[in-house]
């Protein structure tokens, strides 16, 4: 039996997992992209894998799933992703969004999420950099970091060493469509077949088949980040503000009067393992848009300040802004296209792309396998 | 275009790939890889193996077969092969590193501690290595058997070493510590513009963001690809110009745009 080769459009994390768990199953990737390889929105974000802030539902489910098999990756690929598995914290300022979140804490735990309440002077002991002023914090010991960069390159390694082809540089023009069924693409290089195209593109998906009468709404959301100076291990957690996830699965509780509400910034801080802190972030619809902006740093670190006065005396070195391909519920589009046969969706992950993107490569492989296009 | 054995004389990646043993195999131990592809009359391989781990059979010609499950990785075949095609690789000896076992037949020889620099199979400089054993192969003519250690990424990758060079010790970028030769493989690697070659090696992330790498970054990959180096894209610039406190940055009058 020859194996059959599935074309993956989009060399990010998402586009790269898919490559990865599509080889496992015995197919031939081909991955294309536009420049080289995780150079927009995996390599300008954050690299939590964090549980917490995911809404109870589909989107948890998910992740959790995602997270054992990020353990599978970290063991198996020869490439070290830099996956650590630190525990998470959810900041609590005031007693309304422990409010808020006592509830989500209940449907988290139906799920098999344990979460556990703590005082401000016992999350003061888990992480001395946190204010005396905060209300308290949820802790997780199920939230992990990786490293997005790293991670797409051990995928592309893999697939590479068991004889997959990854195409930088190939701008997709066109799908090829014959009687209404995709059988490949166009590109700058010319046209390539293949038994199935997977559509990983992130926040240029929509426009590829856009002139095929289908067209999901992406649209971009930035996310603006600083980067500090690296310091010995200081930050051992990763850790998340409330007012972030509210701005995520409540934004009707913000005042939109607020520079900050405005922006959509919101704490999520992390120690990488070569010590540099990464401070995210903003959340603001300006298309397709990548500065960062003074307001939108600033934002950040007014808010930081607030949580983390220990902090004060670390240098920030760099900003950095991605921008995460945003759907219209929120949910990642995953799976076949029923207009177009042979078209498959994997895209739309908005802020939670590192997180969820193994279980994306196994959902869209396990996709693919079932339509039986390897026979 | 054309890779592979018959067209460069190395093994493609796909050409690799068929003859690797399964991942399960090399987390538990060393074990041979022979990267022997070709019809060649040839079968000294299965006779030196005290294991019957390598099956070439009655035709001569056919290409040997390992039996992984029996293999104990003790390097016979790898002293033995006229064509110098077959390595020991044991991925479980550290979390980070992994062992190659190599024939090697220049002088002068390394010595164990020696650091040297990884090669690939077409000589290309990988990542530097450390010598671990030199061992003299009584069993097969006296054969040198080299074992370095090398980052486990590059286990499939590094199939030889040579002695450091200028190039290998001269680091460009100062705040990661990235040396002249880790740039030049990844612009060989397909890195043309500054960003590339950062996320490929981490040459500017750190303290100073390039301040100081950046233009001997583009210099490298022009002399590379043979372009101009005001043709090379440089990074771009972020805030802030120079380093900033948390505190000040959100102390400081902004204009809220």
């Amino acid at each position: 039996m020859t194996k059959k080769e599935v074309i993956v459009i989009g060399g990010g994390i998402i586009g790269s997992s898919v490559a990865y768990f599509l080889k496992e199953k015995g197919y031939w990737p081909i991955l294309v992209d536009k420049d080289n390889f995780g150079k927009e929105t995996s390599s300008a974000c954050e690299g939590t894998v964090i549980m917490q802030s995911k809404q109870p539902g589909p989107k948890l489910e998910l992740a959790l799933k995602s997270r054992t098999l990020y353990q599978e990756l970290s063991r198996k690929l020869v490439y070290d992703i830099e996956y650590r598995e630190k525990g998470g914290l959810v900041l609590l300022e005031n007693e309304q969004q422990a409010a808020i979140m006592k509830k989500t804490m209940l449907e988290q735990e139906t799920f098999g999420l344990q979460v556990k309440l703590l005082t401000i002077h016992e999350a003061r002991k888990l992480e001395p950099v946190l204010s005396k002023n905060l209300w308290g914090a949820i802790y997780s010991d199920a939230d992990a970091q990786v490293n997005p960069i790293a991670v797409t390159r051990a995928l592309l390694q893999d697939v590479v060493k068991d004889g997959g082809t990854i195409l930088p540089h190939t701008k997709v023009e066109d799908l090829l469509v014959e009687q209404g069924n995709v059988c490949g693409i166009k590109t700058n290089r010319g046209e390539m077949r293949a038994a199935a195209v997977v559509n990983a593109a992130g926040i240029w998906s929509s426009s590829l088949t856009a002139r095929y009468g289908y067209e999901p709404k992406i649209i971009p959301r930035r996310g603006q980040i600083l980067v500090t100076e690296a310091f010995p291990p200081t930050v051992r957690h990763i850790m998340i503000c409330a007012c972030y996830l509210a701005a995520k699965h409540h934004p009707e509780l913000l005042d939109p009067t607020k520079l900050q509400h405005k922006l959509g910034v919101g704490t999520v801080i992390e120690q990488t393992v070569h010590g540099q802190l990464l401070i995210g972030s903003t959340r603001e619809f300006v298309g397709i848009n990548k500065e960062t902006t003074l307001a939108g740093i600033q934002e950040i670190a007014r808010h930081v300040m607030k949580l983390m006065p220990g902090l004060k005396n670390i240098n920030v070195i760099r900003s950095f802004s991605g921008l995460r391909p945003k759907t219209e519920n929120g949910l990642p589009i995953l799976g076949p296209v029923k207009e177009l046969p042979g078209l498959f969706m994997a895209t739309g992950h908005e802020g939670d792309g590192i997180a969820l993107a193994p279980i994306t490569g196994k959902i869209l492989a396990d996709q693919i396998a079932e339509t039986g296009i390897l026979s | 275009m054309k890779c592979g054995l018959i067209y460069d004389g190395c093994l493609s990646q796909a050409e690799t790939a068929s003859v690797l043993p399964a991942a399960e195999r090399f987390a538990k131990g060393p074990v041979a890889v022979i990267e022997c592809i070709q019809d060649i009359p040839c079968n000294p391989c299965e006779k030196s193996c005290p294991h019957q781990a390598i099956i070439i059979g009655d035709n001569i010609t056919a290409v040997p077969r390992l039996q992984a499950d029996r293999c104990v990785g003790c390097g016979l075949c790898a002293a033995q092969c006229p064509g110098l095609a077959i390595f020991i690789v044991d991925a479980s000896y550290s979390a980070t590193e992994a062992v190659i076992t190599l024939p090697y037949e220049y002088y002068p020889l390394p010595k164990e501690g020696d650091i040297v620099m990884g090669v690939s199979r077409s000589g290309a400089a990988v990542a530097k290595a450390r010598v671990l054993k030199v061992r003299r192969e009584t069993a097969a003519y006296g054969t040198i058997l080299v074992s370095i250690t090398v980052p486990k990424k590059f286990m499939h990758t590094i199939r030889s070493f040579r002695a450091l060079r200028e190039a290998d010790k001269r680091i460009v970028c100062r705040c990661e510590e990235i040396t002249e030769t880790e740039i030049r493989l990844a612009v060989r690697q397909g890195a043309n513009t500054v960003k590339d070659v950062k996320l490929a090696t981490r040459a500017g992330m750190g303290a100073c963001q390039g301040t100081s790498c950046r233009r001997e970054i583009s210099r490298i990959i022009a002399e590379e690809t043979g372009a101009s180096p005001e043709e090379i894209l440089p990074p771009r610039f972020r805030m802030p110009v120079r380093p900033i406190p948390l505190a000040q940055l959100a102390a400081e009058e902004g204009k809220n745009d």
